[in-house]
């Protein structure tokens, strides 16, 4: 199993993003069930709001994105009290944003990796966990 | 085949354009209907999904090839916008 932050997410939909291959090779590891691809809702909030308020992509165009997204079959967690209360104390401990935290509590509870696209966020904890795709 | 009848509920623009699709191919609404079914299926195989996925992928590039998803997504979580 593996977790993938929203920026990795973003990588699939878009040919021109740097490391474009490198993400759709986790997902098509997950899509052939050799890896399970588990991420937060909040990704798919993510993504949403980004498509749709940061870029001219147009309703449909969105929609059609999250029809796609949905029949990839993530495996979704959804929010908890539990979760979100230690992804507040791992936000204190290395100055993240609770949103950022959320990803990194999740892959250290399941013991996998969680791969990002954002090198900052690698940085600023050093979790060995952490694989940065650029 | 066996098959098993069943009522089900379309909203109206869907039902009409399936009919559409059924008068002009000369085949009953429910033979349409298998057909989808069918298709949704096969394109659901792991090859056929990551070729749709590159598809929409290279599309959405046209209008995303300027855009900064890294940018967007820290302002999203650190400035909530």
């Amino acid at each position: 199993m593996i977790v993938i932050d929203t920026s990795i997410a973003f990588k699939w939909f878009n040919t021109v993003e740097p490391g474009f291959e490198k993400a759709i090779s986790l997902l098509e590891q997950h899509l052939q069930q050799k890896e399970t691809i588990l991420v937060p809702d909040l990704l798919i909030y993510e993504l949403t709001n980004a498509w749709t308020t940061k870029t001219s992509l147009t309703y449909k165009e969105v929609s059609k994105n999250l029809l796609l997204l949905e029949r990839v079959k993530l495996k979704i967690q959804p929010v908890s009290f539990n979760l979100c209360r230690k992804a507040s104390q791992l936000a204190k401990k290395y100055h993240l944003s609770v949103y950022d935290a959320i990803y990194a509590v999740i892959a250290k509870e399941n013991k996998c990796y969680l791969y990002t696209a954002d090198a900052k966020f690698k940085s600023k904890t050093n979790l060995a966990f952490i694989r940065v795709i650029q | 085949m066996d098959f098993i009848t069943t009522n089900i509920r379309l909203p109206e623009e869907d039902y009409r354009e399936l009919k559409k699709e059924a008068y002009h191919r000369r085949i009953s609404l429910s033979a349409v209907i298998r057909e989808k079914l069918t298709a949704t299926q096969i394109k659901s195989d792991p090859l056929s999904l990551i070729s749709e996925v590159k598809k929409i992928a290279e599309s959405n590039s046209k209008k995303l090839k300027n855009w900064n998803s890294l940018q967007a997504l820290r302002e999203i979580r650190d400035s909530g916008k």
